[in-house]
């Protein structure tokens, strides 16, 4: 199906309700629809055309000509390597749309976080609570409209608690975190069981927020949110600047220097083996195999000093910009990179087979934490875990970005749907990073040193962008509005872990307590990226020491 | 008479304060660190837990529960150093009588009690989730290792643990011995509350189970019990299936069993690097295969006895 197809099916369906469709650039069909008809459309595109649900974005446009807020249903067609963006507009001060959650199940939290940050409600929201904002977050104060300040900082109210569900008859909670050994980052899973069985679970999570599309959106200019974005994650920054450069680059509709495009490819591969190692050790340790971690991780350290010899910077590289990179990897590099990949290509073959061949891990990943392949459609996740659950989908193949066209990623699918195929997956796409990584080093030596950037003076304002990159827990996605004054109007974000959260209560439904935070783990959860947006609330200069005598109920002492 | 005896009972109760940690920490050390990990491990050796130990001691010690929390880790070290007294080391037990191993049994039993204990009085949901697990495995592991003894008592027609090192010394093993010292051998791990079974504990799912709202010197008596509870099964283990050498020189024998009874910390350290931890339901069928290869040894012992 082609991009033209698709306009045509869907207003030869739903005619009038179709008011505009376009592609400014190739890939990405806009349609404005109108209001009520957001409901049947999204059925349409995603329960009988096949469309995956990718993400909701909500923009505050009433300072613009066209007022009113507008919200965009982002929808991707993987095969056609096509996004379809259904874009309605809705006004007034406290706007309604159709939910399409009832419809599009993984429209769930995408839902809830557009009332939460731009206050456009859903009608008929299965589960409307709130989702992002902090729970003493003032209501009818939406951070991302635009008479909203980004250095907001409402009164804290300690006494707020989540809207939390409560145990089914019988079961008793077991808490895992706020904070937990194996959870790296804070999150809340409200476990119910009955004895060693999970019997449900409820999630409160956004501990993190910073403020970040805020941020970008309202303080920095184009060359700045690189940046920023990078720090939206300690493990994949590379990929979120990436990310957002090419959403940028799509909007002007053209394309950073053949030679920057491979650099931004070797970078994120580099990321990728880095990231699938440190994931290896991080699930050895939650089920209690240290020796696993230690030897991962020891094999993982010479990629941070590659990533520091060929960058300056072990994590947030500030390598690219708008329109290109800021360094090249020159020809004697070649040589060093080579062999760092082959080392750690030597010791990571021995610590695949050790694991794909040990019993014990056999005994405690298969048939675990099983995500069949049915609701990993519905749920729409992404990356290995998709993959492990046979959904072929991958953005490097799916939507090529940077040099994905020339350097081609193989898809790595299991169908099994457990831990273990999740761990399969990403054991071979490990090696299948490191092939990719010399192919990038082949493929910078055939061309000849030149341009890596093309230097942009300033972007027009209106222009709509976005585009997906496949970070090694899944796909990262990127939407940008551009503004006046060379500054972004809209910045979205969506991280894989997003969609992939949602996931859990199916999961670990009926699993033994002991399987818990290795399902969770499974699909490399990274909560921070997730969380990346809303203002800290913490900085109220209320600080309070707590004493032990303050955590000793008196009766105890 | 009853001063050797005195001294000797002083001397077992000193040995295991001081080489459970110290064997231990030879294990982490030099098996798991360096070996298995790639690491070079604490640098002070195999001394380090001992710092862990005084650091626990000298902490504030939080409370949460009520007399029975801070009374239970007492008892538990208690019991530790009662069943110190009852392990043959350089010969018989310096206390034994007949039937003694049926109060080591008891005082082995009490030191998982009170870890079970303790975690009730604490009453949080992990305590409580490690409390049960706790009592799933006391019920069968320590049955595991009861039935292989009831095999040694049948060959040796004594309760008395001097009479089985003796025995074993003179008559070597049967074939239902070799067969007895299987299923305690492999449940050993789960006397160690080591991976790949300690469930109780695992820090990844329970945050510390039974032990998780221990703090400071509670928590310091509770690892110190734990580290003399595995140098008394390991020494129960290694002086009734192996005695040998029994020599008439004492010293030399108890030499020996501290060898090997460090061989045993080691293997334990190895089979720790070299799993994951399996799944309370995994590891109560695996006990119960062993609880079967017990039996069996039983049986055999019937048969040839």
């Amino acid at each position: 199906m082609t991009s033209q197809e698709l306009m045509d099916r869907l207003k030869q369906r739903f005619g009038e309700a179709i008011a505009s469709a376009r592609e400014p650039a190739p890939g990405a069909v806009y349609l404005g629809i109108a209001p009520q008809a957001v409901g049947p459309i999204a059925d349409c595109v995603s329960n009988e055309m096949g469309a995956r649900f990718l993400i909701t974005t909500g923009t505050d446009e009433r300072p613009l000509p066209e007022g009113g807020f507008r919200v965009s249903h982002i929808f991707s067609f993987d095969q056609d390597k096509l996004f379809c963006i259904l874009q309605t507009r809705v006004n007034g001060d406290d706007p309604e749309v159709d939910a399409i959650t009832p419809k599009v199940r993984g429209a769930m939290w995408a839902e809830r976080e557009l009332f939460d940050v731009v206050g456009v409600k859903s009608r008929n929201h299965p589960d409307p609570r709130r989702l992002l904002l902090a729970d003493d977050w003032p209501a009818g104060l939406y951070p991302l409209r635009k008479d909203v300040p980004f250095d907001i900082k409402p009164e804290p109210d300690f006494s707020a608690r989540p809207q939390l569900a409560e145990p089914p008859e019988g079961a008793s909670v077991l808490p895992i975190g706020p904070f937990f050994p194996v959870l790296e980052e804070p999150a809340y899973f409200r476990v119910f069981v009955e004895g060693e069985t999970v019997v449900g679970c409820d999630y409160r999570g956004f501990y993190n927020h910073r403020g970040i599309e805020k941020l970008g959106d309202s303080a920095l200019t184009y060359n700045q949110v690189p940046f920023l974005a990078e720090r939206i994650c300690g493990i994949c920054g590379f990929i979120h600047s990436t990310c957002y450069v090419e959403a940028v680059e799509k909007a002007l509709g053209e394309r950073a220097p053949r030679r920057a495009r491979i650099v931004r490819t070797l970078l994120l591969e580099i990321e990728r083996i880095h990231s699938h190692l440190l994931w290896l050790g991080i699930a050895g340790h939650i089920i209690g195999f240290e020796t696993i971690l230690m030897q991962s991780w020891r094999i993982r350290e010479p990629v941070m000093w590659l990533c520091e010899y060929i960058t300056g910077h072990r994590k947030t590289y500030g390598m690219n910009i708008v329109g290109g990179v800021r360094k090249d990897i020159e020809a004697s590099m070649y040589q060093p990179i080579l062999d760092c990949v082959a080392k750690i290509e030597t010791e990571s073959i021995a610590v695949v087979k050790a694991v794909a061949n040990d019993s014990s891990l056999h005994a405690r990943l298969r048939g675990a934490g099983v995500l069949t392949n049915a609701d990993a459609k519905a749920i729409c996740v992404v990356g290995p875990t998709a993959r492990g659950s046979g959904v072929a989908i991958d953005a490097r193949v799916d939507h090529p970005y940077a040099a994905y066209d020339e350097i081609v990623a193989k898809k790595m699918v299991h169908t099994e749907g457990d831990i273990w195929a999740r761990t399969l997956v990403r054991l071979e796409e490990l090696l299948d990073s490191i092939r990719l990584v010399r192919e990038s080093v082949r493929a910078l030596a055939a061309i000849p040193e030149g341009a890596i950037a093309n230097r942009l003076e300033s972007i027009p304002a209106g222009l709509e962008g976005m585009c997906v990159v496949e970070a090694p827990r899944g796909e990262a996605i990127h939407y940008v509005l551009t503004g006046a004054d060379n500054k972004l109007e809209r910045w979205r974000v969506r991280a894989p872990t997003y969609p992939n959260l949602q996931a859990v209560p199916v999961m670990i439904r009926d699993a033994q307590v002991a399987d818990v935070p290795i399902s969770i783990g499974s699909f490399d959860p990274c909560f921070s990226c997730t969380e990346r947006m809303e203002v800290v609330d913490l900085d109220s200069g209320n600080v309070k020491v707590i004493r032990s005598a303050d955590l000793i109920p008196p009766e105890a002492s | 008479m009853i001063g050797t005896m005195i001294g000797i009972g002083a001397l077992q109760i000193v040995l295991c304060l001081v080489a459970g940690p110290f064997f231990e920490g030879i294990s982490r050390k030099y098996v798991r660190a360096r070996i298995a990990h790639g690491r070079v491990g604490p640098l002070t050796g195999a001394m380090q837990p001992f710092w862990d130990l005084a650091k626990l001691l000298g902490k504030e010690d939080l409370s949460i529960g009520g007399p029975l929390q801070r009374i239970a880790p007492v008892l538990c070290m208690g019991a530790v150093l009662t069943a110190s007294l009852l392990i043959p080391l350089g010969g018989a037990p310096p206390f034994g009588f007949a039937g003694d191993f049926i109060v080591l049994l008891y005082f082995l039993t009490m030191i998982s009690v009170m870890i079970v204990l303790g975690a009730a009085a604490s009453g949080t949901s992990y305590t409580m989730g490690g409390a049960l697990r706790e009592v799933m495995g006391l019920l069968i592991v320590d049955l595991v290792m009861a039935v292989s003894f009831i095999t040694v008592m049948i060959n040796t027609r004594s309760l008395r643990i001097g009479d089985w090192i003796e025995w074993e010394a003179a008559y070597g093993p049967n074939i239902s011995m070799i067969l007895a010292l299987i299923p305690i051998l492999l449940v050993m791990p789960a006397q160690f509350g080591k991976v790949p079974f300690d469930t109780p504990e695992a820090e990844q799912e329970l945050m510390g189970g039974p032990l998780a709202e221990m703090s400071g010197p509670k928590l310091a008596l509770y690892k110190w019990a734990i580290y003399g509870k595995q140098f008394v099964i390991a020494a129960l283990f290694v002086q009734v299936f192996f005695p040998w050498p029994l020599t008439p020189i004492w010293p030399l024998n108890l030499v020996a069993a501290l060898v090997k009874i460090l061989i045993v910390f080691i293997l334990m350290g190895v089979v720790e690097a070299l799993m994951p931890r399996l799944r309370i339901d995994q590891s109560l069928k695996y006990y119960a295969t062993l609880f079967v290869i017990g039996a069996l040894a039983i049986v055999m012992a019937y048969l040839t006895a």
